[in-house]
């Protein structure tokens, strides 16, 4: 049995706590507060203490989804970037680039939200970008 | 007074000779990794032993507890242990959560600055390998825990409202303790706690976890240091002790042949020749 700590940070919000999972075999079972973390110093809030919960949950996305009628289909990475790109590029054109604005979120890194803010400001041109925290 | 590092160094050529000697699989303990920084670590080679150290305090009875679950037959796991760590650990053993078997406890010393900190009247474990063995704290003494146990059923009723209020319902009490291990667990569901509701009930979410605790909390302040509410929650363990040391002359971690009196007194009792506590009465003033 291998088994192991792994020091890492909360990824729900913004706060950052630190946190340890356990990884038994490779899969992730458990969340520990880190108690030298100076942001959290040992304390989580309850979804700290659940965050090892989707990591291997069943019901996680892990691949794209586009829906046909009542249903999901799977497609690829590359057909479903393209197929965005062809809505966001439809709208905007009908509509102008003010139609189009996005939400953010606390639980990406934040060179994640940087490259969100990118996309809205220098892709779209406009300021239309905001994140869930502030909901 | 022994200095840290020859404490370390102690633990480890002990440890090593554990792992060497094949008397247990690994050792669970604390090691110093990337950046100066403590995590609990397992180690399976005697090798690895060098990052070991023994401070910070971390509890670690209930992750050992947890290893142990999960272990492959044969399995045995040394645990360095605190002297509350080897009294969770001894609670498990009594509640057939860990095999006794499966386990080799190391006991190391806590400092006397750790015991003043903890408030713990019992800084060691009652094996002691490593270290000397500091003078205990009263816990009754501290003018924290005073204040929120003297004075008529009002006052401190309104002191514990006060501060239980704060809770923000995180779990981290339940979680960190080293005897919660409720499966399912009364504070997750009807009728006495409601789901993802804030802020919680107080008295009937804090006062299940005490009285479920009452006979069997070791006062090692996992819970308390999980709060990031800062509530002061062993000082509700630190009553009940009291009162079973008081009312039924037992304590929780000491023995694991010894049975708790709330289940087995009725059987004891009688030959014991005790009469109902005082502190039964204590909510009539
Ligand atoms: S544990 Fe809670 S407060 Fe801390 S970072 Fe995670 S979500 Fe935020
Ligand atoms: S509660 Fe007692 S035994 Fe446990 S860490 Fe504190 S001083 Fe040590
Ligand atoms: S002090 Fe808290 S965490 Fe430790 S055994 Fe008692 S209730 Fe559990
Ligand atoms: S750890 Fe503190 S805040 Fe969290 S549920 Fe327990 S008492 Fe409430």
């Amino acid at each position: 049995m291998d088994c192991r700590f792994v020091r890492t940070t909360c990824p729900f919000c913004g706060t950052g706590c630190g946190m340890l999972l356990k990884v038994v075999d490779g899969r992730v079972v458990d969340t520990l507060p880190d108690r030298e973390s100076v942001v959290g110093r040992g304390h989580l809030c309850i979804k700290g203490w659940s965050a090892h919960e989707f990591v291997h949950h069943p019901d996680r996305l892990t691949h794209p989804l586009v829906k046909k009628g009542d249903s999901f289909e799977r497609i690829s990475w590359e057909e479903a970037i393209s197929l965005a790109a062809e809505k966001f590029r439809g709208i905007a054109e009908q509509y102008g680039n003010d139609a189009i604005g996005g939400f953010s979120s606390a639980k990406c890194t934040n060179e994640e939200n940087y490259l969100f803010q990118k996309l809205i400001r220098a892709g779209f041109q406009n300021n239309n970008v905001d994140h869930c925290a502030r909901l | 007074m022994k200095t840290q590092q020859a404490m370390i160094d102690q633990a480890k050529s002990l440890l090593k000779k554990l792992l060497e000697d094949g008397e247990a699989t690994a050792v669970f303990g604390l090691a110093r990794g990337m950046g100066g920084v403590t995590a609990p670590r397992i180690f399976t080679m005697p090798d690895e032993l060098d990052s070991l150290v023994l401070e910070p305090k971390w509890p670690l009875a209930k992750p050992a507890m947890e290893i142990l679950r999960t272990a492959p037959g044969g399995y045995r796991l040394a645990v360095v242990c605190r002297g509350c760590d080897e009294r969770a650990l001894v609670e498990l053993i009594k509640r057939n959560q860990v095999d006794a078997d499966a386990l080799v406890m190391v006991g190391v010393a806590c400092s006397g600055e750790q015991a003043s900190i903890c408030l713990c009247d019992r800084p060691y474990p009652s094996k002691l390998d490593i270290g000397e063995a500091a003078h205990g704290v009263d816990p009754f003494d501290d003018p924290g825990v005073k204040y929120l146990l003297e004075g008529d059923t009002h006052t401190r009723m309104g002191r514990w409202e006060r501060v239980l209020k704060r809770c923000v319902k995180c779990y981290g009490c339940r979680n960190s303790c080293p005897i919660c291990v409720c499966d399912p667990c009364k504070l997750e569901g009807e009728p006495w706690v409601r789901r993802g509701i804030i802020p919680t009930e107080i008295l009937s979410f804090h006062l299940i976890r005490a009285f479920h605790l009452a006979d069997t909390c070791v006062a090692c302040g996992a819970c308390q240091e999980a709060c990031p509410a800062g509530i002061p929650l062993v000082t509700l363990q630190h009553a009940m002790r009291r009162a079973l040391r008081e009312g039924f002359e037992y304590e929780a971690g000491l023995d694991v042949n010894e049975k708790t009196p709330v289940l087995f007194d009725f059987i004891q009792a009688p030959e014991k020749d005790r009469p109902i506590p005082d502190w039964i009465n204590t909510l009539r003033d």
